[in-house]
């Protein structure tokens, strides 16, 4: 086959999958944002989002602080730097290892269930059922899931900075010898609200993203078993690399001299 | 005509490269079931998602009591397609919402009635299709396929719409299950002087449920009738159809495509 046609080929599929990503996006806000609302399907996306994911981004968050405050000791040690230990920890969870991971981790439950659920409603028909009854699918279905990523996403990361930073004080007071106090007092010293704020801002982000991918790749799922699990399987792959795309983007905005 | 409730004039749908309508044209006069009859394949589906607002077609012109429905956001025609109940053909009950819930939706979330009024109204359908009150609050997936029918018929009819479409109403159903959703379909539409367009395979609900009967083909109503003439139309495809022979011209066709 020629190479130029399979180029010319992915290049127009790429064009058209924008293309569709975009006007799904403009569909649904533009929708969305207009009455009427839907409370109980707001509440319930809130719900899984939010409170069904704090066990997964929980245990995520403690064990990555734990590791970071091991980490940081024996490499510091070796510059005898081990009192920095503390900043590190609190920077690396709340600017990014917090958002990212919880970002990361949200994409794998929340997006793929996104996904299956709206591909499984597409083809079995319940979304045409809804235009049926006079019920709009963007503000029903989409709008509700898009406005739980960009709330909860942050909501979740707040609880995961909080217990990441705990993993770190634990290991450090426990295992490593540091004082509480004098521990603690080197967390909040180099913390800027900064630092929180951008993080959040990730999370929001992140929340949208995972949320967006969910919703297209469901709604636009090709018929049959099959074409619910390869948008499961989109959902998740393209939420987690445009995560790790938007981080560097947004990192920049925040911190770039 | 007068009484005529929806006109259909050139209406064309193509996906990619294959014509599915092309050129439709087609009455349905007000309080009268039309059933429309035609192979796997041949557009049927795609007609009345078309009337609908669930597919816009790509020409042609649709009305509604005289109101144009195709490219038309404006109020009327929305409140002409909310005019509008369907029965789809694997029910498109939604699976997250208990029986009631599914016949009362568009009564909470389009008329926006409280959901203690909407329930009993629910309660009040279900029972005009023959289920109890029991089944009330269960969920689809506890239901048989011939219960799930019924449940999708009580939604298409709670909030008495002026036009109900019938997507293979039977298809799938033991034959005693089959003649019993048809003399539902029929007392409906009856009683209450609905206008019915069903869309079907099965000869047998073809002779139980209609008073005109039109053979979609090609992409266009290739014959209508009074059902009464069906079994003596004088057209070939017609009389293939009916008989369900295997030899005719609509097999060789087929076999020269």
């Amino acid at each position: 086959m020629n190479p130029l046609r399979v180029l010319g080929r992915s290049v127009v599929a790429l064009c058209g999958s924008v293309g569709g990503l975009a006007s799904f996006t403009v569909r649904a806000l533009s929708r969305g944002l207009m009455p009427p609302y839907f409370p109980r399907q707001y509440l319930r996306q809130c719900l899984d989002i939010g409170y069904y994911s704090l066990p997964v981004v929980g245990l995520t968050a403690i064990f990555t602080g734990m590791v970071l405050a091991l980490q940081s000791y024996t490499g510091f040690q070796r510059f005898e730097a081990e009192s920095a230990i503390a900043t590190i920890v609190v920077l690396s969870v709340v600017r990014e290892l917090g958002p990212v991971l919880a970002g990361l981790m949200v994409a794998g439950r929340v997006g793929a269930a996104m996904a299956a659920e709206l591909g499984t409603m597409r083809v079995t028909e319940q979304i045409d059922a809804l235009t049926t009854l006079s019920t709009d699918p963007y503000r029903y279905l989409i709008m509700p899931r898009l406005v739980g990523g960009l709330v909860m996403l942050p909501l979740l990361v707040i609880v995961a900075d909080i217990i990441g930073v705990m993993g770190g004080y634990l290991i450090a007071t426990l295992k490593l010898g540091f004082g509480s106090v004098e521990y603690l007092n080197s967390t909040f010293r180099y913390l800027e609200m900064q630092d929180v704020v951008s993080g959040l801002v990730k999370a929001a982000v992140f929340g949208f993203i995972v949320a967006l991918m969910g919703c297209y790749h469901g709604f636009t799922s090709e018929r049959g078993a099959q074409g619910v699990g390869v948008a499961t399987t989109r959902a998740v792959v393209t939420a987690s690399i445009l995560i790790l795309t938007a981080n560097y983007f947004v990192t920049e905005i925040f911190f770039s001299r | 005509m007068d009484n005529v409730k929806i006109s259909m004039r050139g209406v064309h749908k193509r996906f990619g490269k294959k014509v599915v309508l092309d050129g439709v044209d087609l009455d349905v006069e007000s309080g009268r079931s039309l059933v429309v009859i035609g192979g796997s394949g041949t557009g049927k589906s795609v007609l009345i998602k078309c009337i609908l607002g669930i597919l816009e077609p790509d020409a042609g012109s649709i009305r509604i009591d005289g109101v144009e429905v195709v490219g038309s956001r404006s109020g009327a025609a929305g409140a002409k397609r909310a005019e509008c109940g369907m029965l789809f053909q694997g029910g498109a009950l939604f699976d997250s919402l208990k029986i009631w819930e599914n016949v009362a939706f568009r009564l909470i979330y389009a008329e926006r009635l409280s959901r203690q009024k909407a329930r009993e109204i629910a309660m009040h359908t279900l029972k005009r299709v023959g289920l109890g009150e029991d089944v009330g609050d269960l969920l689809p997936a506890e239901l048989s396929g011939g219960m799930q029918k019924r449940v999708s018929l009580a939604r298409a009819i709670a909030s008495d719409p002026q036009i109900i479409f019938f997507d293979e109403p039977t298809t799938g159903l033991d034959p005693i299950m089959a003649d019993v959703i048809n003399d539902l379909i029929r007392s409906t539409t009856a009683d209450e002087g609905v206008t019915a367009v069903t869309i079907t395979h099965d000869m047998q609900s073809v002779r139980a449920i209609a008073d005109t009967v039109a053979m979609l083909y090609a992409g266009r109503i290739h014959w209508q009738g009074p059902v009464a003439e069906i079994d003596a139309s004088g057209d070939a495809y017609v009389e293939q159809f009916v008989e369900g022979n295997a030899d005719g011209p609509i097999r060789i066709e087929r076999a020269a495509e």
